[in-house]
């Protein structure tokens, strides 16, 4: 397993390998991430969150194991956040810095997002 | 004024004109008369200059001062780059169907002297940038104090230009691709680099976790350093992903900033990337977007075969 990180506000601490690991929630629809999402490894996190749009309700994804999401990759979270449909929302888990600073600059507070700090 | 300024534009919605003033005196009577004019109309005002005259314009306004937006331009302007999409776009997006008066100041005597190339090729792509929008934008220069060079660049950035009593169309007005490219050298060269890696697409971690020692290891505060690795991923991602094969970032400490450089394959063909924000859908496009807000200044050097990419971040 991925381990988690303490979040803090600043950059990825440390280098991950350039592969992404998903793997799916036991209790809600939605996924972990284990690794960065750049431009090597966004396929991946496309294909996991195309496969979750066929459940009903809201989609979660689980970030904590993930130092990094670059710019295409926020934007492919918040367009999935668009086309969930009316009263479905996507959770972000624990998102690292990069993910919530390029979010609130490029598109303030997307209605159909929530990212939880915790 | 106006009558002349309406003269020499007609069919053009947008106009852009400098205001090549003498004394403070004739800095504040042109742009109090511009200012109550739009307020008159009742077209939005912004008002993007130094803090030091803002504060002398708020005097002179009076209460007037109140319907006016003031944006102090050392700060939001520090990196001339992020002036078309951060201030003047996002005001002419906030009123899409109204025409809107701007005065934008991005070059003031004392402006330091490698950020002046970028605000003159910033000036240029304001008349692209901006081609039929309902906007009017004043940009004044203290033509007693800047050099005679950079006056003769807002000759040229600017259909139009003024004294404040008499505006005219402007001979040398050039066309902004070729302004552009005027400035478009070779970056300056530098010491040796503190660090330096060569990178490819499977290797951006590895540069992102070189872009944080480095910066933690001056000292940046945990949010600049992390600003800084977003910014430097996004401009090695264009590297890699638009041209193929590897870059070559390197590092220099200096005493009040970072900078970090990215030489790789690939060019820029058009100079807007990065100062037009894309639709809310596209994936693509906003790599240096960020890049231009996050940084301090963004020095580029492109050609067909090499783009070279230089980001400062003040510590």
């Amino acid at each position: 397993m991925g381990g988690r990180r303490a979040r803090h506000d600043g950059p990825a601490p440390d280098g991950a390998p350039a592969a992404l690991r998903v793997e799916p929630l036991a209790d809600r629809p939605g996924f972990a991430v284990y690794g960065d999402v750049d431009a090597q490894t966004r396929p991946a996190l496309e294909a996991a969150l195309e496969a979750t749009l066929e459940h009903d309700g809201d989609v979660c994804v689980d970030l904590a194991g993930v130092s990094f999401v670059d710019t295409a990759g926020a934007c492919v979270l918040v367009a999935v956040g668009r086309s969930l449909g009316p009263g479905r929302r996507l959770l972000l888990r624990d998102p690292p810095y990069g993910l919530r600073r390029v979010i609130e600059l490029m598109w303030g507070q997307p209605r159909t997002i929530e990212m939880d700090a915790r | 004024m106006r009558a002349a300024i309406s003269r020499v534009c007609t069919g053009e919605p947008f106009r852009h004109e400098a205001l090549l003033y003498l004394d403070a005196d004739a800095y504040a009577r042109a742009s109090v008369r511009f200012i109550e004019a739009g307020l008159a109309a009742d077209e939005p005002v912004l008002v993007a200059v130094p803090q030091s005259n803002i504060d002398l314009l708020r005097d002179h306004l009076g209460a007037a001062a109140g319907q006016v937006r003031f944006v102090d331009m050392r700060r939001a302007g520090r990196n001339p780059n992020r002036i078309i999409p951060w201030v003047l776009r996002a005001f002419l997006d906030e009123h899409p169907d109204r025409r809107v008066r701007i005065i934008g100041e991005p070059i003031w005597p004392g402006r330091a002297p490698e950020e002046v190339p970028l605000a003159i090729q910033h000036e240029a792509l304001i008349n692209r940038a901006f081609a039929g929008r309902l906007a009017t934008i004043l940009c004044p220069y203290d033509a007693d104090q800047l050099d005679a060079s950079i006056l003769s660049f807002a000759n040229r950035t600017h259909p139009v230009v003024s004294d404040g009593e008499q505006a005219r169309p402007c001979a040398s007005y050039t066309d902004p691709e070729r302004v552009v490219a005027t400035f478009n050298e070779p970056l300056p060269d530098r010491s040796a680099p503190a660090a330096e890696l060569v990178f490819t697409r499977a290797t951006l971690g590895e540069l992102r976790h070189r872009v944080a020692r480095f910066a933690s290891r001056l000292g940046l505060a945990d949010a600049r350093a992390g600003d800084l690795q977003i910014a430097v991923n996004e401009v090695a991602t264009n590297t890699v992903v638009h041209g193929s094969g590897a870059g070559r970032l390197r590092m220099w400490p200096e005493a009040d900033r970072v900078v970090c450089e990215i030489q790789g394959p690939g060019h820029i063909a058009d100079w807007l990337a990065g100062r037009l924000v894309p639709p809310e859908d596209s994936p693509r496009g906003r790599g240096l977007l960020v890049a231009n807000l996050l940084c301090d200044l963004v020095e580029t050097h492109t050609h067909p075969t090499s783009t070279t990419t230089r980001l400062h971040m003040r510590r």
